[in-house]
């Protein structure tokens, strides 16, 4: 294996809102910064769209409960409350895992301003989408831009981790991510296993004897898999059959990178983590 | 002939102590007799119990008064144990949660035996429950079905939400989420249209988009109006399905239970109350960590930290069926008898637990803890009564479980009304025993007079004698109950002689030559110091010597009292004459009981007199020294002169008696006869031979009444006699009524035997006179006079020479009188 610059994970941003996929994104980026190390900051955006909607003289509320004109100062007050919230539970969960933490909150379009301040940052994470109850597309406008046009890794989360099931990795040679996914294994205390994307059954089967003995020598618990194509549906197959909790996808891969990143999120149940 | 008193002999050795003969004894030593297993002397008591135990009425509980050391424990004890052993075992009992009152805990009767089994089983049943429940809520149908139904509520959700979306999409307008509620906005070309912009559409435009917004609110609103509906829905449906999964895995497991307790309808009422509560709870289960896991979280309201308690079952009293034999030292198959040496509230009636857990106590029926009521219920219970009367509300527990019939276990604050937090209230369990109270005679009639309930509950009283009667069966039953205490205590057996022994203390404890001690354990700690002093000297067979020398130790250990005082009373300190003759002067006897330990002393008596309106001043009294009963000796004194002295003319002198150095103060009219002599000495002016000690109380016809102590009392005086040198003049008056008290020391018998020492018997006050004084007492002829030279006739002559001269000082010098 030829030996290229590691993938470390120093610096996180976690991109927070008050819906549940949010929390699970703080969750599962706490508990990475705990284990790594790394420091955790919190962003919390002040959705400038939403500011300028509120201006339009036609714009009415709709609740439960009835329909009211949507006041820009109103909005603004809600926007100061949510920050406030996010940032507790920011620190109740670096609390928890004892991970050194900071919290900031910028105006902008979300998914722009998450992208701009991600320039700074190893991994952002995530959730899928921020309006679960209404948006039809499964991946949120936020997290899809952010997860294509972001120049670092992203972490995507719908739901939190199960605790205990194997994290999937996918392989097609090379160490850069080899020390990370050893070192995430270990900070999720699961087990590995490594799904072999090659173009030819010869590859695969090279590959697939590396990866074996790159179990053994690092002494972690898991098995390889064989992934027959590089797609979003045979990924999400192995996800289910083996029952993963965190998908694992390195896109430096030449076939990872031809990869639908976003039908891949789409699919996906567990936590995806696009390294780059 | 007239004027001369009958008597006045002294005692012969042989009639001072009872020497127990055990020539008639069919044994070498205690090792040839049998164990005792009847009691001896108590047949009152023994009755009372074998009534009390035989009749099956409520209220006929036990009370066992009598002195302490009578074994009245052992008794009693033995005597429910054996008829304990013909009984059936009771029943168990055991507390189960009341799924629908958890404050209020069931409580199940099982048949004896089968509550141990019950609790395993139902401890299995939940294991099985839990592994049962969690592959099926694992399951793949299970899976599947649930999520078919939250899929379903998504899609409803989505659905009209897209469709919403779709026709505002149409229109040219967004949905858009704002942290306040749903919004719609007017896009172009994908990005919200600037307020800027939207200024300079056309009026028109501007007013179909407001119509337009309008008309997608109202659908909107009327979409978010069901979602709440729907996600009831749906949660019923998930509901609904967990319990029919449950109800599966359930069904059978308890199924196969209620076979077993099929003649147990309580129990069978109890698993379809489980099995309901499986159903509604099957999230308990689920809950629960898979094994090696941490513990689940606390759940509100559930004391202790694993929800699945409320399905243990809490045995509170377990006994065992005939026939089995267990391991453990419970009841085999038998009623049991219980005694509880802490009866306080709690340990009485059981009592609830409560647990620290988060700052707050809580509790549950696994909590409730059996009291002493409990494990006796069905049997017997034998309890001390100053105990239960010393534990704060104990009686009151008790009396209230008895009137009831039934144990009620609740926080002794709440009995008290102290208490208004929440707490258990158990159901009661019905009550149905003997209790024995054992205690002192004075508990015994105190309770009767102060407690009107206490006649009600326990009616039947076994009076513990102390006192055996002397006989030759009853010797015998008490040899063989120094053989049965002597093997009970390991000791060396006791040769025959050692034994009668043995019997002459016991008679001696008793203050009686016909009777015998029932206090065992003193005549234990004889028997067990004995048989010390036997090993010392090295025999293997306790002799009387050593049964001698027990009693000569424990008679020097605590004798140091006595011998300072006679030390106060030989160097001068103390005046007491044992020779020569005064007036007026006599020495008295008086006992002393120090710690268990009684000894006599002697006491000097003086009497003066004067002329006087036949007062009769009794210094002790005067000064409060003296209580009532000697005060009562004392007035006794003077109804018997002026009645049989001169009793025509006034008493016309005025005496004063007094206990010489005498600081303490005295009570008891045994020393009245010592009183009388002194004052008729005094009187007479006659002296008295100091050689003498007397005792005895006396009435106001002159007869000498017994007294209690007469061997301390010899005792006392011979002691000082025999330090000082015993002349053969010296000895004890005592009243003819207490020669059968006599058990006296070896050493005074033998100074009897000798003629150093003498013990008169007397029956009157002439009888005791003439022997101190020497003189005839005399009594009256038919010319209404006393002999001359007689005793009587001096105190007669003297009296009406006294009211003769009063006379005259009443008609010379009236002023004088009355000044």
């Amino acid at each position: 294996m030829a030996a290229e610059a590691e993938l470390a994970l120093r610096r996180i941003l976690v991109a927070l809102d008050v819906s549940e996929q949010s929390r699970a994104a703080l969750e599962a980026a706490a508990r990475l910064a705990g284990g790594l190390n790394a420091e955790l900051v919190g962003l919390f955006v002040e959705d400038s769209d939403l500011l300028r909607m509120a201006e339009l003289p036609v714009t009415r509320l709709v609740g439960a409960r009835g329909t009211g004109a949507l006041d820009p100062a109103m909005l603004r007050r809600a926007f100061k409350v949510q920050a406030a919230e996010a940032r507790e539970a920011l620190e109740r969960s670096a609390e928890q895992w004892q991970v050194k933490w900071s919290f900031r909150v910028t105006r902008g379009s979300s998914a722009e301003a998450v992208v701009a301040e991600a320039g700074d940052f190893d991994l952002v994470a995530l959730g899928r989408t921020s309006r679960p109850a209404v948006r039809t597309a499964p991946l949120g406008a936020t997290a899809r831009r952010t997860a294509m046009a972001a120049s670092c890794s992203v972490l995507v989360s719908r739901g939190g981790q199960r605790a205990g099931c194997p994290l999937l990795t996918l392989y097609e040679g090379g160490t850069r991510a080899l020390p990370l996914t050893a070192e995430l294994s270990r900070v999720f205390a699961c087990s590995l296993i490594v799904g072999v994307l090659a173009e030819t059954p010869e590859r695969a089967a090279a590959l697939e004897a590396e990866a074996e003995t790159w179990l053994r020598e690092s002494g972690l618990r898991g098995r390889v898999e064989r992934l027959d194509t590089a797609e979003a549906a045979a990924i999400h197959d192995l996800v289910k059959r083996r029952d993963a909790g965190l998908l694992v996808v390195d896109q430096r891969g030449p076939l990872a990178s031809k990869l639908n990143l976003e039908g891949l999120l789409e699919t996906q149940d567990v936590p995806v983590l696009v390294l780059r | 002939m007239p004027g001369e008193i009958k008597g006045g002999a002294p005692l012969a050795a042989e009639r001072l102590c009872w020497r127990c003969d055990t020539s008639g004894w069919a044994f070498e030593t205690t090792e040839d007799l049998e164990d005792l297993g009847e009691v001896i002397g108590q047949a009152r008591a023994v009755e009372a119990i074998h009534f009390a135990v035989g009749i099956e009425q409520p209220g006929y509980n036990i009370f066992a008064l009598g002195p302490e050391g009578l074994d009245k424990h052992g008794i009693v004890r033995r005597f429910l144990e054996a008829k304990a052993a013909g009984q059936a075992a009771p029943a168990d009992w055991c507390y189960v949660n009341n799924f629908r009152e958890a404050h209020a805990p069931k409580a199940i009767r099982l048949p004896p035996g089968r509550g141990v089994a019950f609790k395993e089983d139902m401890a299995r049943l939940v294991t099985d429950l839990h592994d049962v429940l969690i592959s099926a809520f694992e399951s793949e149908e299970y899976r599947t079905r649930r999520q078919v139904i939250e899929e379903e509520l998504k899609e409803r959700q989505q659905a009209s939400a897209s469709e919403v979306e779709a026709a505002a999409k149409e229109k040219g307008l967004a949905l858009v989420r704002t942290p306040l509620g749903f919004a719609f906005a007017p896009v172009s070309e994908g990005k919200l249209v600037p307020p800027e912009a939207f200024e300079h559409f056309p009026k028109e435009a501007r007013e179909k988009i407001e119509a337009d917004i309008e008309e997608l609110q109202k659908r909107l609103q009327a979409a978010l109006e069901k979602t709440p509906l729907w996600i009831k829905e749906t949660r019923e449906k998930v509901r609904a399905l967990n319990q029919e999964i449950a109800q599966l895995a359930v069904g059978h497991l308890i199924g196969a239970l209620s076979d077993a307790y099929a003649d147990l309808p309580e129990i069978m009422a109890y698993l379809g109350e489980v099995r309901q509560d499986v159903i509604g709870n099957v999230d308990l289960f689920l809950q629960q960590p898979k094994q090696g896991a941490g513990p689940p979280p606390a759940r509100e309201g559930e004391a202790g930290r694993n929800p699945l308690r409320r399905y243990r079952v809490n045995l509170v009293v377990h006994n065992h069926a005939a026939g089995k034999d267990p391991k453990s030292d419970d009841t085999e198959g038998r009623a049991p008898v219980v005694y509880e040496d802490n009866p306080t509230f709690d340990r009485l009636l059981g009592y609830i637990e409560h647990r620290a857990e988060m700052g707050a106590l809580v509790t549950d029926f696994n909590l409730i803890r059996p009291g002493a009521l409990h494990k006796a219920n069905g049997g017997y219970l034998i309890l001390d009564a100053r105990k239960v009367l010393t534990r704060p509300l104990a009686w009151d527990g008790l009396k209230r479980a008895l009137f009831a019939k039934e144990i009620r276990t609740e926080p002794l604050a709440h009995m008290a009304g102290l208490l208004s937090t929440s707490s258990l209230e158990p159901a009661p369990i019905p009550l149905n025993l003997k209790i024995v109270l054992i205690g002192d005679r004075q508990l015994y009639y105190l309770l009767s007079f102060h407690d009107p309930e206490f006649g009600d509950l326990f009616k039947v009283s076994a009076d513990f004698d102390e006192v055996i009667d002397r006989s030759a069966a009853n010797d015998r039953l008490y040899a063989r109950q120094v053989a049965t205490l002597a093997r009970e205590n390991a000791l060396r057996p006791f040769g025959r002689e050692a034994v009668g022994r043995v019997l002459e203390q016991a008679a001696r404890q008793a203050g009686d030559a016909e009777r015998l001690s029932a206090q065992t354990d003193t005549i234990a700690d004889l028997l067990r110091e004995a048989d010390h002093w036997a090993g010392t000297e090295g025999r293997e067979i306790v002799e009387r010597d050593d049964v001698q020398k027990a009693i000569d130790k424990q008679v020097y250990r605590q004798d140091r009292v006595r011998q300072r005082m006679q030390e106060q009373i030989t160097r001068g300190t103390v005046l007491i004459d044992d020779r020569g003759a005064k007036v007026g002067q006599i020495n008295g006897l008086s006992v002393l009981s120090l710690g268990g330990f009684s000894f006599g002393r002697p006491s000097r008596i003086s009497a003066r007199v004067r002329l006087g309106r036949g007062d009769l001043v009794d210094i002790e009294r005067e000064v409060e020294l003296g209580g009532p009963l000697h005060s009562k000796g004392v007035l006794i004194l003077r109804g018997f002169l002026s009645s049989h002295y001169a009793s025509d003319r006034p008493l016309s002198l005025s005496a004063s008696l007094v206990f010489e150095q005498s600081y303490g103060g005295v009570d008891g009219d045994s020393a009245s006869s010592a009183e009388l002599y002194a004052l008729l000495s005094a009187i007479a002016e006659v002296p008295i031979k100091q050689s003498f000690a007397v005792t005895g109380s006396v009435n106001q016809y002159g007869e000498v009444q017994a007294i209690g102590g007469v061997n301390e009392k010899i005792e006392g005086f011979f002691d000082l006699c025999a330090e000082r040198g015993l002349t053969g003049e010296q000895g004890v008056l005592i009243p003819d009524s207490n020669v059968k008290h006599l058990m006296l020391r070896p050493d005074v018998i033998e100074a009897v035997r000798d003629d150093r020492f003498r013990i008169y018997p007397v029956t009157s006050i002439e009888q005791g006179i003439e022997i101190l004084t020497g003189l005839p007492a005399g009594l009256r002829g038919p010319d209404g006079h006393f002999p001359e030279d007689s005793l009587n006739h001096r105190v007669e002559a003297r009296l009406v020479a006294l009211a003769e001269q009063r006379r005259a000082f009443a008609r010379g010098g009236g002023e004088e009188e009355k000044g």
